[in-house]
């Protein structure tokens, strides 16, 4: 069955869809929440979480890439799980790894942002990463979007850990000189 | 804002991207119950790393084949296919009747010392530092929906690279660029009206190795030079180049290509006695914005050009674009 076939199922509320889309992806989703939490119980009730925000939201959303919508929730199910667990001082360990590289980007401010400013950060955000070379958005997507370690990401990338790092460290510095320029920082 | 923020953001990434991260990490995987999502392409990474980086900024092509054929009516410099990809992109591919790839002797100005330039990148990159590199890219701006007519080449717009086998010079006039290729042939960038104020010349080299922490640089042999021309003319964002490919470049056929999910199309022009291939793009992020991207290839060269416009300038674009081809009259 075809991505475009599942996602039919779903606008026809089909259950079949859930079923199709466990099959097909559930060690997919079960790795991206498992990299962000670290516990395997948790990532699980994640992937459930997902797949119940899939069948009520595809109807209206429609994706075109499937496994890449989601992820994207799977991975926002993950955070916000990993937030509640960052308040009772339990977090994953490349989450926290990565959240803390992002420093080079951003120091912390208690600014709050308007959904406003939160959609135009995502459109360049996006734009940055197309801009970027092939190697470097994946090393950075790898690192940031999916958490991988950093091993794990050189690897899947084609490069040696010290170049991935190396290449990161250059992206994250071009990101905030952009985010500058872009007046978001 | 603060990391989380980021991180929410980052979150939002284009599908396309994230499912291009799927993808790897699903090939790369040992682990037996990892999906596949595809069937990934057989890629070899290094030379689409090298395809994917000088052809940055927008649309791209690529090639390696010959002079024209001639056709009934009029010359044809190549053919163009579209094909849809089971990813639900299409691509675009630019085939020439052979191979247009020259000699190392048809090239004798000072492009050739860029490899020494690619050394010291190398040496740089490896130190941690930042390469002076960057590639244009169309201004556009989202706010307004408006392509920039200032000819500004506003930093966050441009396309970084970071790899050193790649160096640009920029130049005050075209004859100043063509002199620093030195090719032996022709090469023909036709005026336009407005005079675009950006020209470039890229340069690529192959390195003698690809060990990042090798005592010494490697040595690169230049591989593809490309002269570049681009700036907003009322209001419509243009890039024409003409390429040049050596006898080090990729022996692979063909060509091209640039990747879109949305509204790519093609047509034929014959003007000046020449059909010239036209590719039309959006792109999901500005669906307003159209992109046009005329192919010729004459003598060992490859050109292109790319207008990029919102609807109320598609008639000067089209001006353009027709200048350009005329540009090309015998």
């Amino acid at each position: 069955m075809t991505d475009s076939e599942i996602v039919m199922l779903y606008r026809n509320r089909d259950e079949e869809a859930l079923r199709e889309t466990m099959r097909r992806y559930q060690p997919y989703l079960m790795k991206t929440a498992l990299q962000i939490l670290g516990d395997e119980q948790d990532a699980e009730e994640c992937v459930n979480d997902t797949y119940y925000a899939a069948w009520n939201s595809i109807p209206e959303h429609d994706p075109v890439n499937l496994p890449a919508y989601l992820a994207k929730i799977a991975r926002e199910k993950a955070i916000d799980r990993l937030r509640y667990r960052q308040r009772q001082k339990r977090i994953g360990a490349e989450y926290a790894v990565s959240f803390e590289e992002l420093g080079d980007v951003i120091a912390d401010t208690d600014g709050a942002e308007s959904e406003a400013d939160a959609a135009r950060l995502s459109e360049a955000i996006s734009r940055f990463l197309k801009a970027l070379p092939p190697d470097a958005r994946h090393l950075f997507l790898g690192r940031y979007f999916y958490f991988d370690s950093l091993k794990d990401t050189a690897s899947y990338c084609g490069m040696s850990e010290s170049k991935a790092k190396s290449m990161l460290h250059r992206t994250r510095r071009k990101l905030k000189k952009f985010l500058k320029k872009e007046g978001l920082l | 804002m603060n990391r989380e923020q980021l991180l929410d953001a980052i979150g939002q990434a284009d599908e396309k991207m994230i499912l291009e991260v799927a993808q790897l990490r699903s090939a790369s995987s040992d682990d037996q119950n990892s999906p596949k999502l595809y069937d990934v392409k057989a890629v070899h990474r290094k030379g689409r790393k090298r395809l994917v980086i000088i052809l940055a900024a927008c649309m791209a092509l690529a090639l390696c084949s010959v002079a024209y054929a001639t056709g009934l009516f009029a010359r044809i410099g190549g053919i163009l296919h579209i094909t849809n990809d089971p990813d639900g992109m299409k691509t675009a591919r630019y085939d020439l009747p052979g191979d247009i790839r020259v000699p190392f002797s048809a090239i004798t100005g000072d492009v050739v010392n860029s490899t020494e330039y690619m050394r010291q990148y190398w040496q740089m990159q490896k130190d941690g530092l930042d390469i002076p590199l960057s590639i244009s890219a169309f201004n556009y701006d989202p706010e307004t929906n408006s392509i920039s007519i200032d000819d500004g080449f506003v930093d966050n717009h441009l396309v970084y690279t970071d790899n050193p086998g790649v160096y640009e010079k920029l130049f005050d006039s075209i004859d100043e660029a063509i002199d620093y290729i030195g090719f032996t042939g022709s090469i023909n960038m036709p005026s336009l009206t407005g005079n675009p104020r950006r020209i470039g010349v890229v340069s690529m080299g192959i390195p003698s190795n690809d060990d990042p922490n090798a005592a010494e640089p490697p040595t690169y042999t230049l591989s593809l030079i490309k002269l570049i021309r681009a700036g907003g003319i009322d209001g419509v964002w243009t890039r024409s180049t003409a390429e040049i490919d050596t006898e080090a470049s990729s022996s692979e056929s063909p060509t091209f290509a640039y990747l879109r999910s949305v509204a790519l199309s093609s047509e034929t022009r014959t003007v000046a006695g020449r059909e010239f291939s036209v590719l039309y793009t959006t792109s999901d992020e500005h669906p307003d914005l159209l992109t046009a991207t005329a192919l010729w290839q004459e003598n060992n060269v490859l050109y292109s050009l790319d207008v990029s416009f919102n609807e109320d300038r598609r008639a000067r674009a089209e001006s353009i674009m027709l200048e350009w081809m005329n540009g090309f009259a015998d």
